[in-house]
């Protein structure tokens, strides 16, 4: 009997000094992230019967568990990988937002400038200081432009690196998830049973990482193994195989990389259907804040370039010569799909006369086996006049598409990007000072005789307006005569580059605007019969300031968004826009920051080692072990009074 | 509910990084004495300063165009004061020529005086300004208007044009007047044309009287020609006024301008050194009760 007692308290011995063990590793484990604590759970050794009963034989360890709740654990990692994505996607647009929104170094203090360099001009069209400002202004605009441009292409190389990178860590997590899978797996079936706490939590903590890098859901399989999903559910980890992603060339543009996976020997894109984490994050950032910023910056340089050069080309510079292009501006880009089939090409250009149509917009241009159709990048069909030909161009949102080559073949896609390069293009192309055309064209007088005194007898007068782009150049200049008896009513005949007569009866139509050979002038006052005027070139006239008035008053034009805005409140809604997309991430941000606090007390609640129990726990498994070590002590006695009494 | 250690750590550290945050936000604020410091901080906000901006340096382009103006306007002014005061010497001349009691040779020195005025209306009508363009040529800025063609005729040849300047977002203010309209558009009192130039007024008084033979049409063509130039003169002193409105209207509406970006965008300092105060007090107790509930252990009594 003595033997069974020193046999019961010899295994609560060791029970509870593993006992003490796990409270010694759960201690030891209290600050090692992901740790899940574990516990051991006792029971009785069967007893052993008697002819009295049963007697029973002590303690057991039944089993070492680990305390988590799944749902908690999932719950984690949903709120980590939200989180994740919308701190990182706050990051990325606040970096843009600062860029174009610093008062500073955004676009708009560059155009304030240029403007203002322009009424400067228009202050003094003669003086070539004035027009060397002007010049300098239109350059720093420019160099602005490119600088905010190549600075957004940065952050788009970085965010193409990095969504490289991204791929590569979810490669070696789902390469070290498979694998954990097979150790589980493995330790499982030799512990007949028993869960490999360790590996549990190392599995748990690799899918965790992997959640900040993109959402995943999971699905344990009854060997203990777990699959990884992706996306729609595209399987990353199938028990012990990983399936890598790859970073591969977007179809249309080979310089974005698009996320891909190979299933059956073909790598399909998956991009699109990838959320969450910090990867998710970066697809978003990339489509939803960098493409419009860069387009936003894009659209307004080729709406500037549009606007100016056609005024510009309506003024006369110093030297009597027509205006040229001011800034430099070139077409939209066309890249066709890398599965195209057919033999057809797309050449695509700006619709000047509806310029101000322009969006921030990228689009689709798809050749169904019979008909073209266009659509926004983001599959919103868009309305298209036009056929396609040279002389009546597809036309839709400020650009026109025209249809060469060979017979296009069915499914052939073409990706067209109209302001995307529009601030890297932008140029300035007049670079002589007296090539600024700050005067008219043409330059209205009333006739005079040889001495330069009027001899007109009425108080007719005519007055320029302005030229539009069917004017050209005056050689022999118009002639207008009145002819106050004309039987059809009293009209101004005019002869010289262009003959005709145009009705003006001084009664009614005094203030009337009308315009002959391009040129726009209004008619006022009385004149009397042969009262005549001449239409001329405006040679040597220097200090003519009108077209420059009229280059400045682009500045408030409304010449974009269907004429709702002007260059700078274009800008304005641009860093608006930046500026709340950065906003509403921040918020998300911080919201899901404090979800996933939660998640992580009530994770830790289940979970998390807490010193303060293991202390007690060691405090109760040391008094037990020195109560059972006392039970030896009983037996030893009694065993002794025993044997001393046969001894004796 | 059961706490974790690593959580009671982990919540400590999160209160001290979250008011660290808070605190490092009141600061950049307070540095700059800006509450907009990037355009998250407040989307439309920003965007309307971008709005007032572009309005505020429009308005000081105005502001400058204005003072081009002035320049320019008041030398116009002293031109056509200096003809004034010519023409009206001439007309005392010609009333004193149409006196009987001078005799041939009296007129024939009235007559030089007249030439001598004329001469220094050509001076005053081919004129430049400080930008060293002519102020009567009309767009012809760098062309001499009124030529001495030589026995008493002269011609314009500048041109009709008039420079406007922008002094306000609607608003435009001629700088100057051509040649023409001042000193040739003059109505011929003789009834020979419809005009007749200042010049070729003076000449023919001048001729009139070495031929001892003065008229009082001449009298009636100065009055013409004074009428003509007062009245450019007086349009030239109300485009002053007006400037002058205009200038004040910008002036008013730059300081509301700076006013509104400033309830914009300015910090209000008192709030924020309050708020700054606040949150270091509520960093100090988080960073003393970090330090409380951590040395808080059962391990230190066994």
């Amino acid at each position: 009997m003595a033997v069974g007692v020193l046999g019961t308290a010899a295994s609560g011995l060791q029970v509870f000094q593993r006992a003490i063990a796990v409270a010694g590793n759960n201690i030891n484990n209290a600050n090692t992230e992901g740790y899940t604590r574990q516990r051991v759970e006792l029971g009785t050794r069967p007893a052993s019967f008697t002819g009295q009963g049963f007697i029973g034989n002590g303690v057991q360890i039944e089993s070492i568990d680990r305390l988590f709740s799944q749902f908690a654990v999932e719950r984690l990692r949903d709120t980590t990988s939200t989180s994740s994505q919308y701190e990182t996607l706050f990051e990325f647009s606040s970096r843009v937002a600062n860029l174009l929104g610093d008062s500073d170094a955004g676009l708009n203090a560059g155009l304030e400038s240029f403007f203002n360099s322009v009424q400067t001009v228009a202050d003094d069209p003669a003086s070539i200081t004035a027009r060397q400002l002007m010049l300098s202004g239109a350059e720093s605009l420019v160099v602005r432009f490119q600088s905010l441009n190549s600075q957004v292409d940065s952050l788009r190389d970085e965010t193409n690196g990095t969504i490289a990178n991204l791929v590569n860590e979810i490669n070696g997590i789902s390469e070290a998830i498979a694998d954990t899978n097979r150790s589980i797996v493995d330790a499982t079936s030799q512990a007949s049973g028993q869960p490999p706490n360790d590996l549990l939590d190392k599995r748990d903590t690799l899918i965790n990482k992997l959640s900040e890098i993109v959402t995943v859901r999971t699905v344990e399989q009854d060997d203990g193994a777990v699959n990884v999903f992706v996306g729609s559910g595209q399987s990353l980890v199938t028990r012990f195989l990983a399936t890598p992603l790859q970073a591969v060339q977007n179809d249309f543009d080979s310089r974005r990389v698009e996320v891909a996976m190979t299933s059956a020997g073909s790598a399909a894109v998956i991009s699109d259907s990838l959320t969450g984490g910090r990867l998710g994050a970066m697809l978003d950032f990339r489509d939803q804040v960098l493409n419009p910023a860069q387009n936003g910056l894009g659209r307004i340089a080729v709406s500037l370039a549009a606007t100016f050069n056609e005024q510009h080309r309506l003024g006369m510079d110093l030297d009597g010569t027509a205006g040229a292009d001011f800034f430099q501006m070139t077409s939209p880009l066309v890249s066709s799909n890398a599965g195209n089939t057919g033999a057809a090409s797309v050449t695509a250009s700006f619709d000047l006369a509806n310029i101000n149509d322009l969006t921030t917009e990228d689009y689709v241009l798809q050749f169904d086996g019979s008909n073209w159709g266009l659509s926004t990048s983001d599959g919103q069909s868009v309305a298209v006049s036009g056929s396609g030909t040279i002389v009546d161009p597809f036309r839709a949102d400020g650009f026109s598409l025209v249809i060469g080559g060979g017979a296009p073949a069915t499914g052939d896609r073409y990706l067209i990007k109209p302001t995307r390069e529009g601030g890297a293009d932008t140029a300035l192309l007049v670079n002589n000072a007296r090539a600024i055309a700050a005067a008219s064209p043409v330059r209205i007088t009333e006739a005079v005789n040889g001495n330069g005194l009027p001899t007109n007898t009425g108080n007719g007068a005519i007055k320029l307006q302005g030229v539009n782009s069917s004017f050209s150049a005056l050689t022999s200049g118009l002639t207008f005569s009145f002819d106050e008896f004309n039987v059809g009513g009293p009209r101004l005949n005019y002869t010289g580059d262009a003959t005709g007569f145009i009705a003006y009866d001084p009664v009614t139509d005094s203030g009337t605007s009308f315009t002959v050979a391009g040129v726009s002038f209004s008619v006022t006052g009385t004149p009397l019969d042969t009262d005549s005027f001449r239409f001329d070139s405006n040679a040597n006239g220097s200090g003519d300031n009108s077209n420059a008035l009229k280059m400045a008053d682009l500045q408030a034009a409304s010449t974009m968004e269907n004429g709702r805005a002007s260059y700078q409140g274009a800008y304005g809604q641009l860093v608006g826009q930046l500026g709340t997309q950065a906003r509403s991430a921040q918020i998300t941000a911080e919201a899901q920051a404090s979800l996933q606090t939660q998640a992580q007390a009530s994770r830790d609640s289940i979970s998390g080692v807490n010193l303060d129990e293991e202390a007690a726990n060691l405090l109760r498994f040391q008094q037990a072990y020195q109560a059972i070590a006392q039970v030896i002590s009983a037996a030893e006695t009694t065993f002794q009074t025993l044997l001393n009494a046969i001894g004796r | 509910m059961r706490i974790g250690t690593l959580q009671l750590f982990r919540q400590g550290l999160n209160s001290m990084l979250e008011q660290q945050s808070t605190l490092i936000t009141t600061q950049a604020q307070l540095s700059s004495g800006k509450r907009i410091n990037t355009p998250s901080d407040d989307p439309t906000g920003a965007a309307q300063i971008l709005g007032f901006s572009e309005t505020v340096k429009q308005t000081e382009q105005y502001q400058l165009n204005i003072q081009q103006l002035k320049t320019n306007l008041p030398l116009e002014d002293s031109a056509l004061g200096s003809v004034v005061d010519n023409l009206q010497r001439a007309k005392e001349l010609a009333i004193q020529g149409l006196n009987s009691t001078n005799n041939a040779e009296d007129r024939v020195a009235i007559a030089q005086e007249i030439r001598q005025i004329s001469a220094q209306v050509l001076g005053l009508a081919n004129a430049k300004n400080g930008n060293d363009e002519y102020l009567f040529s009309g767009y012809q800025g760098d062309v001499i208007p009124f030529r001495d063609n030589g026995a008493g005729v002269y011609s314009y040849v500048g041109d009709q044009g008039q420079r406007e300047l922008q002094i306000g977002p609607t608003r435009r203010v001629a700088g100057g007047n051509s040649g023409l309209d001042v000193f040739m558009k003059i109505n011929d009192a003789s009834g020979a044309g419809p005009y007749q130039d200042v010049f070729t007024t003076l000449e023919t008084l001048a001729t009139n009287l070495e031929a001892d033979a003065p008229t009082a049409v001449s009298l009636d063509q100065l009055d013409n020609a004074l009428e003509n130039i007062i009245g450019f003169q007086a349009s030239v002193g109300a485009r002053l006024n007006a400037i002058d409105n205009q200038e004040d209207a910008n002036s008013a509406l730059l300081l509301q301008l700076a006013e509104s970006r400033s309830n914009i965008e300015d910090l209000d300092l008192v709030e924020a050194a309050a708020r700054l105060s606040q949150q270091t007090t509520i960093l100090q107790a988080a960073q003393q009760a970090f330090v409380r509930v951590q040395s808080l252990n059962l391990f230190n009594f066994l």
